[in-house]
């Protein structure tokens, strides 16, 4: 009986050898199985460091829409004493507070800084839909051409924001793509056409009435 | 004849009109000089590379308390054990990868929040800052004021060969610098 122990013993000893030798140096597991694939999300920065910064940074955990929005973006509280402030803020930020929304690639879907900015929370929400409804607008052929804005997925981390979605108002309407060659300059062109043919034989009628 | 003319230009414009394109900051995680931590010694004369690493990716993702509270509390070098423990001690979202999985690189650059890799045999951590199908670009702490160009897959052969460990932390990276769109 005391054989049998002791060679199970020795199995169990050997064993945890091996194991502390796999454990040592490299370990054959991955630490997050599923990372989250938050690079396309959009990115809002409330840059500042007075009495109207902090009002502002209140309304994203106030205002309902906004605190919608906070929880959709990479979220970016940044100060001048900020050690990111003087090379990434500093040089292209207009006045302070500034509130600044960015889609993935840097592109500056809606600005607004001091005086500029709305005095209630609503109001800069509306600012801001208002922005990303209109960048959309204004370059429709974007939809096209850009990958589609990603939906909510499950993340695997807890607090780690969902994936990008712009506003939860639904965010740029449907819009109509825009013809390449828009009516407005067709009609230009042939308007050019005609006056170019009309001058034409104005010139000639005085070039001939000259010879007279 | 001439209003002829102005309107071949005018039509032959409309051929000109280009997708819209906008240039992206190189490298991909492009750490601040302010934010960027040296190699230190630590209490045992160890150099600190995995902290200083940490440090660095720590500041980038806006982590300035804990960038500060890890300077002061740990050095020295670090094996991939040690420092999950420190991270999980301290609650700090990380993840990582100790089988030289280049998937996983890859996911860091493109979610824009870098990673410590390995290299020198596995004797010293940098910053992976860009990686795309030509070039690495890495941040050594031993020389921060400057980033070091490397092609690909030089990079990932000096990787893998430096026990493949890879290690990030899990908060939101910096905003990108504004983009003109042209």
């Amino acid at each position: 009986m005391s054989r049998v122990f002791l060679s199970l013993l020795m199995v169990l000893v050997l064993t945890q050898g091996l194991c502390a030798q796999t454990n040592y140096g490299v370990d054959a597991q991955e630490r997050v199985v599923r990372l989250p694939e938050d690079g396309l999300k959009w990115h809002l920065s409330v840059v500042g460091q007075d009495t109207q910064y902090r009002e502002v940074l209140g309304w994203f955990d106030i205002v309902p829409n906004l605190k919608a929005l906070k929880s959709k973006v990479l979220f970016h509280q940044v100060t001048p004493s900020d050690p990111i402030y003087s090379e990434r803020y500093a040089p292209n930020i207009k006045a302070l507070p500034t509130v600044r929304l960015q889609d993935e690639r840097g592109v500056v879907i809606f600005e607004a800084a001091g005086k500029n900015l709305p005095m209630t929370g609503e109001g800069l929400y509306a600012a801001i839909a208002s922005a990303v409804n209109g960048s959309e607008e204004l370059l429709p052929w974007r939809r096209k051409n850009r990958q589609p804005a990603p939906s909510p997925q499950p993340d695997p981390v807890p607090d780690t924001d969902p994936a990008p979605q712009p506003l939860d108002n639904g965010g740029a309407p449907a819009l109509e793509p825009v013809d390449e060659y828009p009516i407005t300059l067709i009609v230009a062109c042939i308007a050019l056409l005609v006056g170019s043919i009309v001058g034409q034989v104005q010139a000639s009628k005085k070039y001939h009435s000259g010879i007279k | 004849m001439k209003y002829l003319f102005l309107l071949i230009l005018v039509l032959a414009g409309c051929e000109g009109i280009r997708p819209q394109q906008v240039s992206f900051e190189r490298p991909v995680v492009n750490v601040p000089r302010e934010c960027r931590q040296s190699n230190w010694l630590g209490s045992l004369g160890q150099g600190s590379c995995v902290h200083a690493t940490m440090i660095s990716l720590l500041r980038w993702q806006g982590r300035y308390d804990t960038a500060a509270q890890w300077k002061n509390k740990y050095g020295n070098g670090e094996s991939p054990e040690g420092l999950v423990a420190k991270f999980e001690a301290n609650g700090t979202r990380f993840a990582e990868t100790t089988l030289g999985d280049v998937a996983f690189l890859e996911w860091a650059v493109r979610t824009r929040r870098g990673c410590g890799v390995t290299v020198m045999g596995g004797k010293h951590m940098v910053a992976l800052v860009h990686l795309d199908n030509q070039f690495a670009i890495l941040l050594d702490n031993n020389r921060v004021d400057r980033f070091i160009v490397v092609p690909r897959e030089t990079f990932l052969a000096e990787w893998k060969n430096s026990y493949g460990w890879a290690i990030t932390i899990l908060y939101a990276p910096a905003a990108p610098l504004p983009q003109v769109v042209f």
